[in-house]
């Protein structure tokens, strides 16, 4: 009896992780490993994943994925992604693209990007729809930027959730297939209400 | 979730079964470096031998300082090496050759006390940020050589023990003072490993290394007690010439200013990538204060500019050393604020660093993180 409870146990353990650890692909970016670490202040568990891994084992292994930021410029450096522009089109559950992941989102499903419009440090974000994964943030906030490449226009299917002056497209979503994507970096301390647009996003995988 | 108490049981009971002899724990005085040894002379006890290393880099006094607030804790061993250093480094000009410079030194100069003492392991301070920024080829940290798949055993003839690699600065702090190490140093403020040696920005000379040493005494007095992360001086040669592309980009701002470039370079981090660009000066009287703070998204979007510095004070229009006052605000040392000090405060550290006859002016980096990177070099 003894045993079979301590059984019954260790298989709600291994379903309880299977549901709550988050997918952090690492492209070696800045903040990359800063997300692990955000995320288990909020109490929920990330790991992080290298993008050659194949789309089916992470499929059986996370219930949503995030996609970060790297040095790579989309959509010329696609093929150093590795199985990366896959997930974004396949993975069964939710993304939130983050920075270049938000710019992958948006060219593989036919957005416009460009270079035009850098952003670095701290920028004024608005929010145009407080729906989804930027629900509770208010009208507008600072948020803490880093990019070369920018979405200037969202694809089809995709609402715009916030702008800053220089970029049109801040946030956007697509919820009917779970994919969510944000320019700047709610992971940094220095992006107001980061943790919970994070939380917002994780609360959507359980 | 990062709890001290987890944290300790874990990293006590992974180095126990690393099967060390003896372990040179290579000290700085640092939040990072300090609590890397007392963490593991938990497992080690007599075993943990911790040496602090006086480069030559170091601030007025430092080695003092730091030996007096060790006292009980860690019994500590001065090495001077500062000629070794001085010998490699001085006149080296490249950001990356300091760094990459220094990292030799330093771990030729550790293999020999590991050796001398019979050891076979090293304990060093590695945080997370290290090795991400490294690895990531945005600055060498003099620290970080495994993630680089330097086999230090091979190269150096010893193993490599950083029992704090995945943690970031504000959870060092957190286990520091769970330790009870005394708040002179969990509290204390990042000094990175090369030290001065690239805060005297450009070719490096002893005299410019000098002023540097002299100026932050000042600084770092100066702006104490302000809720700074970092706060500190950096000085090159007061060589510019005017850009007359990046002074039309300000002066829609206001339109007294004027942009110079300065003839050394500076580190910055611009979409993940590495950036060793211009250090442009703004020059000329704003109408409003905050506009100082705003002068970066015009001057670093778009171009190879990484650090902003806007003028407070000056002596004669060229010659002697530009001192560049450098305050921020940061938990984790990933991204940096510069917050908005006040005008009359700094001009009158301005002021006082004129004292010194080699400075001839002063003004202050307003650059957050990113684009620019806290340190210059």
């Amino acid at each position: 009896m003894l045993q079979l409870s301590v059984k019954f146990k260790i298989l709600i353990d291994v379903i309880s992780v299977k549901m709550n650890v988050i997918g952090v692909v690492n492209f070696g970016g800045q903040y990359n490993h800063l997300i692990k670490r955000r995320l288990e202040d909020l109490g929920f568990q990330a790991k992080l994943i290298n993008p050659n891994e194949p789309l089916h084992s992470l499929s059986r292994e996370f219930n949503c994925l995030i996609i970060s930021g790297g040095s790579w410029n989309i959509p010329i450096d696609i093929p150093k992604l590795g199985n990366a522009p896959k997930y974004v089109l396949e993975f069964p559950g939710p993304i939130l693209g983050i920075c270049l992941g938000h710019q992958l989102i948006a060219y593989e499903f036919g957005g416009m990007l460009g270079n035009k419009t850098p952003e670095f440090g701290g920028v004024r974000v608005r929010i145009d729809d407080e729906d989804t994964i930027l629900r509770g943030v208010g009208a507008e906030f600072t948020a803490w930027e880093s990019h070369n490449v920018s979405v200037d226009k969202e694809p089809d299917g995709f609402m715009v959730l916030a702008h800053s002056d220089l970029v049109r497209v801040q946030a956007m979503a697509n919820p009917r297939i779970g994919r969510y994507s944000v320019q700047f970096h709610p992971e940094v301390k220095h992006t107001e209400f980061g943790g919970v647009i994070l939380r917002n996003f994780a609360e959507l995988c359980s | 979730m990062f709890t001290p108490e987890d944290f300790i049981r874990t990293i006590t009971r992974e180095i126990s079964k690393l099967g060390v002899n003896c372990a040179v724990a290579a000290v700085s005085g640092g939040v990072d470096s300090t609590t890397s040894a007392m963490v593991t002379k938990l497992a080690l006890g007599d075993r943990l031998i911790p040496v602090l290393f006086d480069t030559g880099f170091l601030r007025l006094n430092e080695t003092s300082e730091i030996i007096s607030s060790l006292t009980g804790l860690l019994p500590i061993r001065l090495i001077d090496v500062k000629d070794e250093f001085y010998r490699a480094m001085i006149n080296l000009t490249d950001a990356e050759e300091k760094r990459l410079t220094f990292r030799d030194v330093f771990y030729n100069t550790l293999s020999r006390v590991v050796k001398d003492n019979g050891c076979d392991w090293v304990v060093q301070g590695t945080i997370a940020p290290d090795w991400i920024e490294t690895t990531g080829g945005i600055k060498t940290q003099h620290n970080v050589l495994a993630q680089l798949g330097i086999e230090t055993d091979k190269v150096y003839g010893f193993k490599l023990l950083e029992p704090l690699k995945d943690l970031y600065k504000d959870q060092v702090r957190v286990l520091a003072r769970y330790l009870k190490i005394p708040s002179a140093i969990t509290e204390r403020q990042p000094f990175p490993g090369p030290g001065l040696s690239i805060r005297a920005v450009g070719r490096l000379t002893m005299e410019k290394l000098e002023v540097t040493r002299w100026s932050t005494r000042i600084v770092e007095e100066e702006l104490s007690g302000l809720g700074l992360s970092q706060w500190f001086a950096a000085a090159w040669e007061d060589d510019r010439v005017i850009d007359e592309e990046l002074s039309s980009m300000v002066k829609e701002m206001d339109n007294n200013l004027a942009v110079d470039v300065f003839g050394i370079k500076g580190t910055g981090v611009k979409g993940d990538s590495r950036e060793y660009g211009r250090v442009v000066l703004v020059r000329g009287r704003l109408s409003n204060w905050s506009n100082a703070f705003n002068l970066y998204n015009r001057l670093t979007y778009g171009t190879n500019v990484t650090h902003v510095i806007y003028e407070l004070a000056r002596r004669r229009p060229s010659g002697g050393y530009f001192v560049a006052i450098r305050a921020v605000v940061t938990d984790d040392y990933m991204t940096a604020n510069v917050p908005m000090l006040n005008e009359s405060l700094l001009r009158s550290v301005a002021e006082r660093l004129m004292e010194n006859e080699l400075i001839n002016a002063v003004g202050i980096d307003v650059t957050p993180k990113p684009p620019a990177t806290i340190e210059f070099e």
